[in-house]
């Protein structure tokens, strides 16, 4: 008999208890590291989290990025599913249960000041619950300003870059529009080798998303398109004799 | 005695601990597994996080049932709704985050088909405009016979696009060929255009669409759908 697990301090078969604990904890850290490894062989990256909605998140990309490509979407797999209900179980019931319901219990025991509780795998057990409970309360807070922080910036990097786009494809065209202009002889309006005399048609010089002004020279044209959602943004190309774009400059919040 | 009262109660709490994480993990994956099926898993998982909410409030009731202090009550309950309320926030922002970068991708595919095709049907007329005015002499191809030159095997209905990358599908169809007009079509076969119900050349409904026409005064652009 171990004088050391037989004081008071320590329940009965405390020792193999730990043990246990020990070896099903490594096992299955050992478990998720051999998955992950394959995955990511395999060039698939599977999030292992507390946090549910990342593995809903990574479904609606993957059916994103299918649609891309002209794949139809799929369905998720077992074992993403798996993977997203457990996250569930283990914040949701699991831990916030054995917390509270223990907690509520060494509340109530204080009453009864002689009783001394010994070491036991629960009191263990209790803290690893008590650890994911206040870690989640606490995470959420930070999670949910960052998260919309970076919700809100993205939003607005895709409606910039989405601006930035259709100027582009407007530049392109006033781009065809000049080396027309520099192909066709004077007969029919056009340049005959020649730059000079090319406007902007009124049409294309304000459009909805910017106005465009040119300067022109006998070999070649310089676009600039001002933003009208983002006045302090611009985009300058030259355009060559050949009507090859060159020279893109972006400005303000195109850069 | 005291000992065994105690040991007893101890063993009963278990039980009931027991009792009620079996109740909460059936019940939030019946409601789990129960949810329509879908190709996203949004919709098992809002249920599922909704049934865990509820199974969270009922199970908190419980714990914090007297004779714990109010002030204790209280305080735990606030926080906890807290809690839940700044979970449920940042669970529906993540949703409408994932699913609006999904919605990104498509615009984004679509923004690149329509530059490409407009650029490619307007590349290829203009390479032919270019070369047709550069011819001197008297003896002068006409616009087709340049085309034609340049893009062998165009006959109308041909398809002269190769594709340049896996999940370019899009086609270059020579719609009209003629001596002093050439009419080419470009059209996706998967991204939407504007109106869901036009009708396209292939007979596909609501895919983007355009069109450029070639004449010795130049390229009229149309963008169909």
């Amino acid at each position: 008999m171990s004088q050391k697990t037989d004081s008071p301090d320590f329940a009965s078969g405390f020792i193999w208890q730990i043990v246990l604990l020990t070896v099903v904890v490594l096992c299955f850290a050992v478990y998720v590291r051999s998955q992950e490894h394959s995955m990511s062989r395999l060039g698939v990256s599977s999030p292992t989290t507390i946090f549910p909605w990342m593995i809903g998140g990574k479904q609606t990309i993957g059916n994103g990025l299918r649609a891309f490509g002209g794949k139809p979407p799929e369905p998720p797999p077992i074992d993403d599913k798996v993977r997203a209900l457990g996250p569930v179980l283990v914040s949701m019931v699991l831990c916030p249960t054995v917390f509270f319901l223990e907690w509520r219990r060494r509340r109530l025991m204080k009453e009864r000041p002689f009783q001394k509780t010994p070491l036991r795998i629960s009191g263990i057990f209790y803290a690893l619950c008590g650890l994911v409970v206040v870690l989640v309360a606490v995470a959420v807070g930070p999670i949910a300003y960052f998260g919309e922080s970076a919700r809100a910036n993205t939003r607005h990097a895709h409606a910039i870059q989405s601006n930035r786009d259709v100027i582009d494809n407007e530049l392109y065209f006033l781009a065809v529009d000049a080396a027309q202009y520099n192909i066709l002889p004077r007969q029919l309006g056009g340049g005959e080798r020649s730059f000079e005399g090319f406007a902007v048609p009124e049409t294309k010089a304000k459009t909805e998303e910017a106005s465009y002004s040119v300067t022109v020279t006998k070999s070649m044209v310089s676009f600039r398109a001002t933003s009208t959602r983002y006045p302090s943004s611009t985009v300058q190309v030259n355009v060559d004799s050949l009507g090859h774009i060159r020279d893109w400059r972006y400005e303000g919040e195109f850069q | 005695m005291e000992k065994n009262t105690v040991t007893i109660e101890i063993k009963q709490e278990v039980s009931i601990t027991l009792l009620w994480i079996v109740a909460g993990v059936i019940f939030v994956s019946l409601v789990f597994l129960l949810a329509p099926s879908s190709m996203e898993l949004w919709p098992s998982l809002n249920a599922a996080g909704i049934a865990g909410a509820v199974y969270l409030i009922a199970m908190l009731t419980y714990a914090l049932r007297k004779p714990l202090e109010m002030r204790v009550r209280v305080w735990i309950g606030v926080a906890a709704i807290v809690v839940l309320a700044l979970g449920a926030f940042t669970w529906v922002g993540m949703q409408a985050q994932t699913e609006f970068q999904a919605d990104m991708m498509m615009k984004i595919r679509g923004v690149i088909g329509r530059n490409v095709m407009r650029r490619y049907v307007s590349e290829v007329p203009l390479k032919t405009l270019d070369e047709f005015y550069q011819q001197r002499g008297p003896n002068k191809s006409s616009l087709a016979d340049i085309f034609c030159k340049e893009n062998p095997g165009a006959v109308v209905g041909a398809n002269i696009h190769r594709p340049e990358w896996e999940g370019d599908w899009w086609q270059v169809v020579v719609t009209k060929l003629e001596p002093a007009t050439i009419e080419l079509l470009s059209q996706e076969t998967y991204v939407k255009g504007r109106d869901p119900q036009f009708k396209n050349r292939n007979g596909q409904v609501g895919m983007m669409q355009e069109k450029s026409i070639l004449t010795e005064k130049g390229i009229t652009y149309v963008s169909e759908n």
